[in-house]
């Protein structure tokens, strides 16, 4: 589904280490080993007559890698998702799909909130070597209100590669 | 929402029992020490009695994601959690949207148990299985609960997590 791309982002603010500046922020960089699971809420109305079932709901899984360049403040995903619906009306399969999925996109990153592919999420890092995050987690809720991605929660694990 | 999902069922699994790393012990279990890193998700299914004409959706499912990070401490068997949860309802009945929730979770100096496969928290038991332990202490680890058996207030969820150390 949608969320697809959730990702992360990042920072940088590699304050100049000049006397009295602030401490560098840590940051992403680099390419990133990344899984996502994205759950999207059935939404139905009228209900429970489901006359008008207005989308299905969905769970998706991401992976693939995420490479950060902090230098840029750019972002690429490339992978596949494979999705499937929660409820399948008139109907015992075919409502699996599987995509590839690419794409470019800026990115921010405070250490708190990541920002990418017009998402944003809270992230928590894990170990950081150098300045530079080597794992990370993050989860989001959907913050548009369109009818598809109005129900939908998303966590995400990175860890780098190189 | 959900009844059920995290703020109450997060995490972990922890260790202590320090058990006496005696020779011919073969039941040593692992401790759980310093700060990990912590991703969580929560499954529930849907209830409706009679269905499907829905007449009564008794409990609208869910799917919860919990991230952040945990301290262990080994000494008193306490570990604190510092993160965000976010959730979902399955089914969304007479509504577009609106459904979802991102919130802050801090817990402190919550009391835990484990032995070498199991470990429990807040009232729930999870089974563990344990990665790189180094030292005796947990370096990362996963774990799985099904609150079905348990009689717990979520028969239709179950969780899955991983942890692995950040700061030993």
């Amino acid at each position: 589904m949608k969320a697809k791309f959730l990702l992360f982002g990042c920072a940088l603010l590699l304050a100049a280490p000049g006397a009295g500046a602030a401490p560098a922020a840590d940051v992403l960089n680099g390419s990133y080993l990344y899984n996502i699971i994205d759950v999207c809420g059935l939404a139905a109305k009228p209900w429970p007559s489901g006359v008008t079932k207005q989308f299905d709901g969905s769970y998706s899984i991401t992976m693939g890698t995420l490479t950060f360049d902090s230098a840029t403040g750019m972002a690429t995903a490339a992978g596949q998702t494979l999705s499937d619906q929660i409820i399948v009306p008139n109907s015992t399969a075919g409502a699996i799909s599987q995509n590839p999925l690419n794409g470019t996109s800026a990115y921010t990153n405070t250490g708190k909130e990541l920002t990418i592919f017009g998402e944003t999420y809270k992230i928590a890092y894990g170990v950081i070597s150098s300045g530079v995050v080597k794992n990370f987690v993050f989860v989001g809720t959907s913050t548009t209100s369109g009818l598809t991605k109005a129900n939908c929660v998303a966590r995400g694990v990175a860890d780098l590669i190189n | 929402m959900s009844r059920i999902f995290f703020g109450k069922s997060l995490l972990i699994a922890g260790a202590m029992a320090l058990a006496s790393a005696g020779a011919g012990n073969a039941q040593t279990v692992p401790a759980l020490s310093g700060t990990d890193l912590v991703h969580i998700q929560d499954f529930c299914g849907a209830e409706g009695d009679p269905w499907p004409d829905g007449l009564s959706t008794q409990f609208d499912g869910g799917f919860g994601a919990t991230i952040g990070t945990a301290t262990f401490y080994s000494t008193n068997n306490t570990v604190d959690f510092t993160g965000y949860q976010a959730d979902t309802q399955l089914v969304v009945p007479n509504s577009k949207g609106g459904a979802t929730s991102l919130a802050p979770v801090t817990l402190s100096a919550v009391s835990y148990s484990n032995t070498a496969t199991t470990f429990t928290f807040q009232g729930r038991t999870y089974q563990v299985i344990y990665g790189d332990v180094t030292s005796g202490v947990v370096q990362n680890m996963e774990w799985v609960g099904d609150f079905a058996a348990q009689g717990v207030d979520s028969p239709n969820c179950f969780q899955k997590g991983e942890a692995s150390i950040v700061t030993p």
